[in-house]
């Protein structure tokens, strides 16, 4: 053990008699001597320990901000996605309430709860069944333009059967030339408009609407627009291929057109 | 004498920078009595005197309403504490933390009375809610201490032909 040099090590009770008489002596000075000695002797010796010691703390406090503003932003950052989703809904049935349904149906909500999951689907499924007034054969829409028709219902849910189903058929014409034709599916992300002769006038940009003759699609639901129009003369139908009005695989509400006598009155 | 002058810079960071991280329900521990217990018991009476009165001159300096008064309970009880030095019984580091910690609960005992106006209510709260803690943060810091500076290997002598 390492001796300390210490002032009268071997005059112990002259020791305790000065630093207890030094410490007597401060405690008896008047108060205003002692905080300015105080105030002195600290500033002296604890100046530079307090400058550190309040960087550190200031560092800190700026770490736990940091850490709370990280946290702030990642729930800011949840909240104006889902903010942006809800605008996104809204702006969309904002526009679905600006669906103009044919006289004599209203329209349905309803919401996919079910789509197949291939490539390109050709049925998908409703939140809305016989309870809601739905049944078979109904036509189903879109803000858009025409999805498909129901082909089965059940008490809460229906199927639907998309125009890209190979079974699909629709009754339509050309909107500008009233041209009439059947609308189907044959390959591909395109329709078809079949059964249209080469005479017929029927242009790339014409827009296609159902033309209410088959029974199950009202008149005047747009279908899709005409993509190209083949030139050849000598067959006896034209090939004319249709841009689908709506995107299928961006779907997330339809609306199904029901039948109603009290609406169609009063349209009427 | 270096082991002296570090011991009070260590005193003088760990009360300007240190405290607040080391608290425990408000209380922390008293880092210049347990160097006091430390030289006292390791070196002597003179030394622990020493030691309490710079160690309590630099923790009075920062409570100026008692100035003084720390610093005579400190060196009192470092004086104290060195009367110990060569008993057999405080050989374990256990037994001299424990030393470490009823000074700790001395000392707050004696500025507690002097703070409150020599209440013994306001006493016995202050040592009950703060006091009791701290000696005892500062008994277990103290076991360290000892524990630690007692597995030190003495220099060897050196012999000279």
């Amino acid at each position: 053990m390492t001796e300390i040099a210490v002032p009268f090590k071997n005059k112990p009770k002259l020791a305790i008699a000065l630093t207890a008489g030094f410490s007597l002596a401060l405690l008896l000075l008047p108060q205003p001597v002692r905080l300015s000695f105080s105030a002195t002797l600290s500033n002296i010796i604890y100046a530079p320990f307090f400058s550190i010691g309040k960087v550190l703390s200031e560092l800190l406090a700026v770490r736990q901000a940091n850490q709370s503003l990280k946290n702030q932003l990642l729930q800011l950052s949840l909240e104006n996605q889902a903010l942006k989703e809800t605008a996104r809904e809204n702006e969309r049935l904002r526009g679905l309430l600006g669906l103009p349904a044919p006289p004599g149906f209203l329209p349905v909500a309803a919401e996919l709860v079910g789509v197949e999951s291939t490539h390109q689907p050709t049925e998908l499924t409703v939140n809305r069944g016989t309870a809601d007034g739905i049944r078979r054969n109904l036509p189903v829409v879109h803000l858009k333009g025409l999805v498909g028709k129901v082909v089965d219902a059940t008490r809460n849910a229906a199927v639907i059967q998309m125009l890209f189903d190979p079974g699909c058929r629709v009754a339509a014409r050309s909107q500008r030339s009233r041209v009439l034709g059947i609308v189907k599916w044959k390959s591909g992300p395109y329709l078809s408009l079949e059964n249209v002769s080469p005479a017929d006038d029927v242009a790339p940009g014409d827009t296609i609407v159902s033309s209410g003759l088959g029974g199950i699609f009202p008149e005047g639901l747009v279908v899709g627009t005409v993509r190209s129009v083949s030139s050849d003369t000598t067959s006896i139908f034209r090939k004319i291929e249709l841009a689908p009005a709506v995107v299928f695989s961006a779907l997330d509400e339809v609306f199904i057109l029901v039948p109603h006598k009290a609406s169609e009155g009063e349209r009427k | 004498m270096k082991a002296f002058l570090f011991s009070l810079l260590g005193v003088v960071i760990f009360e300007s920078i240190l405290r607040p991280f080391f608290s425990v329900a408000g209380a922390g521990p008293d880092l210049g009595l347990i160097f006091t217990a430390y030289f006292a018991l390791s070196r002597g009476a003179v030394e622990g005197l020493f030691f309490g009165f710079t160690s309590g001159l630099l923790v009075d300096v920062l409570h100026p309403s008692l100035l003084g008064w720390g610093m005579l309970l400190r060196l009192s009880l470092g004086f104290w504490m060195g009367g110990f030095k060569d008993n057999l019984f405080l050989e374990s580091f256990y037994s001299r933390g424990i030393v470490a910690g009823l000074s700790v609960l001395v000392y707050e005992l004696g500025y507690h009375l002097a703070d409150t106006g020599f209440s013994v209510s306001g006493t016995l709260y202050l040592l009950g809610r703060y006091s009791l803690l701290a000696a005892l943060y500062s008994m277990l810091l103290a076991f360290l201490l000892f524990y630690f500076s007692g597995k030190r290997k003495p220099k060897q002598p050196e012999f000279t032909l």
